[in-house]
Order: C-alpha cells, then structure tokens, then sequence
C-alpha cells in the first residue's frame, strides 16, 4: 500500500504535465488558423532553445480573416496582453533565420522576404502559433 | 557517528573498551562517514550533469523529429526516471535514488521547456518557476540533496506572482513612511531590527520542524539555512546604518550570543562572537572618524582594543575549558 502511494505520488508530475499537453494539442488542432505578418529579432535564451521573439505587424497584416472568421484584431491582442511574442526553431536554423529578419530591415520593400506565423485560435484561449511562414512556406523548406 | 566520542571516553574510563578500541571504532567511524559523504556527492554531481545535459539536448531543439515524437519521448524518459526513483527508494538504495531524484527534478524543467517549444508558448519565468516548483514537490520531499532543496525554495521566492512584491514594498514603504513615528533614517533601522528578530523566528522554526520529522524533510533545513544566511544579510544592513538604535541592538545581540555560548560551554561559537564583536568595534572606531588622521588614531586604538580583547578572550576560553568544554 505504502510503495503503491510512493509510486502514485510519483506519477502526480507526469499526469499534469501529459494532461496540460492534451489541452494544448487539442487546442492547436481544433483551432481556426489566421496568418499575421511579422516583424522581428532573434535574442537567444540557453534554457527555452533557439526562437525569434516578433512582434505583429497589423498594418501588413490581412484583416479581412478576422471579419470572415467572427472575431476581432483586439480579440486577438487582448487575449495575449503581449506586444511580442516567441515562436522556437532548432538551432541548425536559427542562424539563418536570424540573417534573414535582420536582412529584411535594409533591403527594398517590393524585396523583402514575407514572413508570417500562423495561429490556432479559439475563442476565449490563447492563441497558438502553429507554423513560421517564409514567403508563404514553411521556413524549414526555404532553408 | 553513531556513538558520541563521550561517551566512547566514558566506557573507556569505566573499563569496559580499552584506549586502543577506542582509537579503532573512531577511526572506523570517521572513514565510513567520510567515504560516504564522498560518494554521496559523486553521485549528485552525476545526476546534475546528465539533468543539465538532458536541458539543453532539448535546448537545442531538433529539427529532424517530429514534434509529437519528440513529445513521445520526452514522456517515457521521464516515466523511465520516475520508475528508477520508485525502484532505487523501495530497495533502498540511497544514492542512486539521489541521483535520479535529482535527475526527475530537472526533467521537469525541461519537459516544461519542450512544451513551451512545441507550442510557442511564452509564459514568462515567474509562470515557469510557480509550475517547476509545483511539479517538483514530490521529488523535493523524497530528496536528501541540500542543493535540490535550496534551489526549490529559489523557485518558490520566484514563482510568487510580481504583485506579491509590490506587496511588500507597500509593507516596507507604509512602515517606513506611516506607521512608524521617528525620522526616515530611525524608521529603516527599526524595520530592520523587526525584520532580523522575523529571521531569527523563522530559521529557529525552520531547524525545529525539521528535528521534530526526524531529519527527514531536508526542505525545511534548507529554509532554515536560507532564513539564517537572510538574517545575517540583514545584520549587515543594521551595521551600515550607525544610527544609535542599531548599534544598542547590535551590542545587545552579540552579548546575548556570547551568553548564551558561554552558559552552554560552546568555546567555537563563543570565540567567533567575541571576534565578531572585536571587528565590529573597530568598524564603528574606523568609520566614526572622517580624515586621515583621526582614521589613523582609529585604527591604532581598534589595533590596542583587539590586543586587549584577545588577551581577555584567551583568559576566558581557558576557564571554559577548566569547566568542561562541550563542542
């Protein structure tokens, strides 16, 4: 009985962490998926792994699926509270990532290279950002 | 050890052991501990780095693996430690319990950290410490580890939402400006003092649960040790203030531990306090005075004082040790 509650108690991390993960899968497959355009850096943190920190850029960004989709830009932006935001990629990546964002801020506007995250949404929760798009393909295949 | 070397004396006196035995079962004793304490933080060593190894191999973020993959294995890793804790507490074997204990501890961080990659999210470090520390009570409870314990409690000062700080600035800010009545200067030093006799409170609570459980909830050692080394950061803070209240307390203080050292027959503690004592005469010799002449007479007549209070020192630890000296 002892060694049954010392396994259980155990266990207790587990279940929560397997638990919170269900949430979060089932939240980013069932959610509705609107593309922003973003702007950004990528500082680097050894702890959380290589990701670009962005911010929206909402004057590039096609408002148009916020109305066909029944909810507002501020919807969005409240429910975050953030003016930026993460999105990870693998470190044999992040370099190259990293050149281009920075790249983008020089180069000609008709030039540059789009780039655009695309988010699960559900109203009422946060937004998760599923895909990092490079000129309208996932990052992965560019590079 | 498990038998005092009195008592060992006091068998040897009654006949019973002779000197030479006496000699052997301190010896035995002393390198038995000794060697197990070694091995002990071999094996936390160990466990540490393969746990920092685990982070950052999920660090880097593999790019090849898919995300539910990587999720996959990150869960059966940790199902894996968790089983090696259960099976190395049941058979009792103590240090390679530890060392996956503290393996366990981090593996929470960095489950936590994969999710937060696969998802992009972006909680910020106090969400993370208040869901690491959460997490990790069961493996703190079981761990005999200090240091795991130490850096819990980190977490726990870390996971408290920003608010709660504020909070107690208001505190400090309203006792230092509202309630109490002296000038601002007098007002820190009392607040101080509260704060110190707080400490003192807490380490003593600390170490008493932690003796009343039999030594088995390293945590609250760990709180004790946390709230002592606190009190002692708040004692230097009551030092460098020189207003005439901290230093009544200050002197207050050390008289009482030199007491009670004295009444208890503790020679160590008791000549610790008295230097203590010693120094912070000459820091308040040495900081009354301004220029480099009145510095200069500070500094020798501190240099007389210490002469004269290791005299007096010596004088005293000698009729302690005539009494009966006691460790």
């Amino acid at each position: 009985m002892k060694n049954k509650l010392l396994l259980f108690i155990l266990l207790i991390p587990i279940i929560c962490l397997f638990v919170w993960n269900c949430f979060l899968w089932y939240d980013k497959d069932s959610g509705t998926e609107i593309t922003v355009r973003i702007s950004g850096y990528d500082p680097r943190d050894l702890l959380s792994g290589h990701y670009i920190r962005y911010t929206i850029d909402w004057n590039k960004t096609d408002l148009q699926q916020f109305e066909d989709k029944n909810f507002t830009k501020d919807d969005f932006v409240d429910s975050l509270n953030k003016s930026s935001y993460r999105f990870y990629v693998s470190e044999t990546h992040a370099k190259y990532l990293d050149k281009l964002l920075m790249e983008s801020w020089d180069t000609k506007e008709e030039d540059k290279k789009i780039v655009e995250v695309v988010y699960s949404y559900k109203n009422g929760k946060h937004p998760i950002a599923k895909k990092l798009l490079v000129n309208g393909q996932p990052y992965q295949k560019i590079i | 050890m498990k038998i005092s070397k009195k008592e060992l004396e006091k068998l040897n006196k009654e006949g019973l052991i002779t000197s030479q035995q006496v000699e052997d079962i301190i010896s035995y004793y002393q390198t038995n501990t000794d060697n197990n304490k070694l091995w002990k933080r071999l094996f936390v060593i160990a466990g540490l780095l393969i746990a920092l190894g685990i982070i950052l191999v999920i660090g880097a973020n593999w790019s090849l693996i898919p995300n539910f993959l990587k999720i996959s294995i990150d869960f059966v890793l940790f199902l894996a430690l968790v089983y090696a804790d259960y099976y190395f507490i049941t058979n009792n074997k103590k240090n390679l319990s530890e060392v996956f204990l503290v393996i366990s501890f981090f593996m929470i961080a960095g489950t936590i950290g994969l999710i937060a990659q696969v998802y992009n999210l972006d909680g910020g470090w106090f969400s993370f410490a208040r869901f690491w520390m959460f997490l990790a009570i069961p493996f703190v409870l079981l761990s005999k580890t200090f240091l795991i314990n130490i850096l819990w409690l980190l977490l726990l000062f870390n996971s408290f939402p920003e608010s709660f700080y504020t909070w107690l600035h208001d505190i400090y800010s309203y006792f230092v400006s509202t309630l109490l009545p002296f000038s601002k200067s007098y007002n820190i030093s009392i607040f101080c003092i509260l704060l110190y006799l707080l400490l003192e409170f807490l380490q003593y609570f600390g170490k008493s649960i932690y003796i009343k459980f039999d030594k088995k909830i390293v945590v609250l050692k760990a709180f004790s040790i946390l709230a002592q080394l606190t009190k002692y950061w708040t004692l230097c803070a009551i030092a460098l203030q020189r207003n005439a209240i901290d230093i009544i307390f200050i002197f207050c203080l050390l008289a009482y531990k030199l007491y009670i050292n004295y009444k208890n027959r503790k020679d160590k503690c008791f000549r610790n306090y008295a230097i203590l004592a010693e120094v912070y005469i000459i820091y308040l010799f040495v900081s009354a005075y301004g220029n480099l002449l009145f510095t200069g007479i500070g500094f020798i007549m501190g240099g007389i004082l210490l002469l004269v209070s290791i005299y007096v020192l010596r004088k005293v630890l000698s009729y302690m040790k005539k009494l009966g000296v006691n460790n």
